[in-house]
């Protein structure tokens, strides 16, 4: 029978608590999917170790022994959650590949629900979106929409608000998109260079380890360095709006130099400091220059910087196994689907 | 053909190793044999005239006695194959002759009255046993869809044939990529990085999200090298010489334009038949074998090109 594969990627930093749990999931994802005798086959579960602080190494060590589709990698330091996740989607073969954090804030068991919200939609890559409040703290959760919306602003992708590492992914896609990353490459911006297909679906998503500890995995400087990448990895529009003050300071210039000339050949007396016109002139003029060259100059940086991401000129998709997992949710009831898996 | 000995001082007892085939995975393994064993001898195995093979088979039995003494362990390796993986059914039914003749010449030598023949190693192929299948394991059962495949197999089947004093040990590499030399058919990676070089297009049959598992030729070559020095008598086994790594054919294009630092043009021609993945468990990989991942190769590729004059 044709199938479509799945694949399952979750980075490991401190997990040990969690990862039993999460993979007795996983295996009920994969049962009840041969169960219904579903187009979908969880093929793979890839667990990244990025170096865990805990023992989180050898307890996927015994679960990798007891279940034959877990698969581990082993980093050789520790490289942070986004390389971990680039690594583990470039170590795995699905047509859909999942990436889900280590403490069970994502839950496979919403995987049936995604992918029928992404077949239905003919979504490249669907992120899921919580349906309340994630870290049950106001201040929380209003920075974080506040820091996504300013990033909306300063780099033009309207997608920002959607990023979540609970994603959903079509799985060439995903491995393009990690195969062009750099060290310095934000994932989910380069996921954004291949699609535009991408949309959220309401899941309830928490936080736990924040709502119980008060500690979440993302400091003041996390989120500092996280926004500096996405700023890097995005074509910004600051740069774009450098160029613009600096033309509009060229043209100032010029429109009140020609004030400046005119009024000191037809009206002296109105300019009473010597050598005023001309520092006037000067510095409005190259000032106004430099600006806009500068803006030019960083607008081919960014080009450059853009190119040798890998950003790419076109990139071809197939679709075609959608209609498979389409008709298998269509003999499924929404309403079943969403029951089981709560 | 090659015929790689030492001297009883270098090893203990007169060993002598018939390499067949050294192109690009039989040229490694020639490398690496030479470099433990000391002596080499290029003898004419051709393939153009297969009525001369016998008497060419029977000229290297001969010689390899010469060296190896009465006491002395002979070694054969088959790295040796026309056929690519697009050959025809004819080319492969010629090929398969051939390698019988070469199997029929092993059992003569490791008959009673003479029994030297200590081990048997055969390059056979991943790709071509399994095309068409994901995530390969141990009990994945093999399924040629092409005659280079359906080769490989009745090889391996052919090994049967060998009285049980014989060690055999059948290799199976994925997708080999190694140093390009024009005395060699080459892969996608290193034709694309060749071509990188000098600004040409590389025509690709199948698509940019075709999966496939790549292994860097010295790697293949240091471990069938082991096997062959190291291995213990009457020793079986299948070893699947492979990343365990999926790669798609545009993670090959990233990282070769990262190697070059500039653009390189594939031109893609779709096949159904070529567009199918081929991806395999790590499971699948020997204890003892540490695959450089493609990055790393890449590079090293890379290194010998910049050598070349």
């Amino acid at each position: 029978m044709q199938h479509a594969t799945v694949s399952a990627v979750v980075p490991v930093y401190a997990g040990e608590k969690f990862l039993p749990q999460l993979v007795e999931k996983l295996a009920v994802v994969r049962q009840q999917w041969q169960a219904q005798q579903a187009p979908l086959v969880l093929t793979e579960a890839v667990f990244v170790c990025d170096e865990p602080i805990d023992a989180s190494a050898s307890v996927l060590e015994r679960l990798r022994q007891q279940y034959d589709w877990v698969k581990v990698v082993t980093l050789s330091k520790n490289f942070g959650q986004h390389p971990a996740t680039i690594a583990g989607i470039l170590h795995c073969s699905g047509d859909w590949i999942f990436t889900l954090d280590e403490d069970l804030q994502h839950d496979p068991v919403h995987f049936g629900e995604l992918l029928r919200r992404a077949v239905e939609t003919s979504s490249d890559i669907l992120y899921a979106k919580p349906l309340e409040s994630v870290h049950e703290s106001v201040f929380r959760d209003l920075s974080s929409r506040l820091y996504k919306r300013l990033l909306v602003s300063l780099t033009n992708n309207p997608h920002i608000p959607q990023f979540n590492s609970f994603r959903l992914m079509r799985g060439a896609l995903a491995r393009a998109a990690a195969s062009v990353c750099s060290h310095e490459t934000y994932f989910d911006v380069a996921l954004c260079w291949f699609s535009n297909r991408i949309t959220s679906t309401r899941l309830p998503l928490k936080d736990r380890r924040f709502i119980e500890t008060g500690k979440s995995g993302y400091n003041l400087g996390k989120l500092l360095s996280h926004a500096r990448r996405l700023l890097v990895s995005s074509q910004t529009k600051v740069l774009r709006g450098g160029v613009l003050l600096g033309l509009a300071g060229l043209l100032l210039s010029v429109i009140f130099g020609a004030d400046i000339v005119v009024r000191r050949l037809f009206v002296p007396g109105s300019i009473d400091v010597k050598g005023w016109t001309s520092q006037m002139l000067g510095t409005l003029f190259f000032g106004g220059l430099s600006a806009f060259f500068l803006g030019v100059c960083l607008e081919y940086l960014s080009n450059i910087l853009l190119h040798t991401q890998g950003k790419p000129p076109f990139f071809v998709i197939d679709r075609s196994k959608d209609a498979l997992i389409r008709s298998h949710f269509a003999r499924e009831p929404a309403d079943a689907v969403t029951a089981r898996s709560a | 053909m090659l015929l790689l000995h030492a001297p009883p001082e270098a090893t203990g007892i007169r060993r002598v190793v018939a390499l067949f085939g050294h192109g690009l995975v039989g040229g490694a393994i020639a490398r690496r044999l030479s470099a433990s064993l000391g002596g080499r001898e290029a003898l004419p195995f051709t393939w153009s005239r297969p009525e001369g093979q016998l008497a060419e088979l029977a000229r290297i039995g001969e010689r390899s006695s010469e060296l190896g003494g009465p006491d002395g362990r002979l070694d054969l390796v088959w790295s040796a194959g026309k056929c690519g993986f697009d050959a025809s059914e004819e080319d492969a039914g010629r090929e398969l002759e051939c390698f019988g003749r070469v199997v029929s010449f092993a059992q003569s030598l490791a008959s009673a009255s003479t029994g030297r023949l200590a081990s048997f190693h055969l390059l056979s192929s991943a790709g071509g046993l399994f095309e068409g299948q994901r995530d390969i394991r141990r009990d994945s059962l093999p399924d040629p869809r092409r005659p280079y495949g359906t080769l490989k197999l009745r090889q391996e089947l052919f090994l049967e044939g060998l009285p049980a004093s014989v060690a055999r040990h059948v290799y199976r590499p994925s997708s080999i990529y190694g140093p390009v030399s024009p005395r060699h058919r080459s892969g996608l990676v290193s034709t694309a990085l060749l071509n990188g070089v000098r600004h040409e297009v590389t025509s690709v049959t199948g698509s940019f999200t075709t999966l496939r598992d790549y292994v860097f030729v010295e790697d293949v070559a240091g471990f069938v090298a082991a096997q062959v020095l190291h291995g213990a008598p009457r020793e079986r086994g299948v070893h699947f010489l492979v990343s365990g790594r999926p790669t798609s054919i545009y993670e090959v294009q990233q990282e070769v334009q990262r190697v070059l630092k500039r653009r390189i043009y594939l031109a893609v021609k779709s096949r159904l038949t070529n567009e199918q993945d081929i991806t395999f468990h790590r499971q699948v990989m020997p204890a003892d074998w540490h695959p450089a991942d493609l990055a790393t190769g890449l590079r090293l590729v890379y290194a010998q090109l910049a050598l070349q004059p």
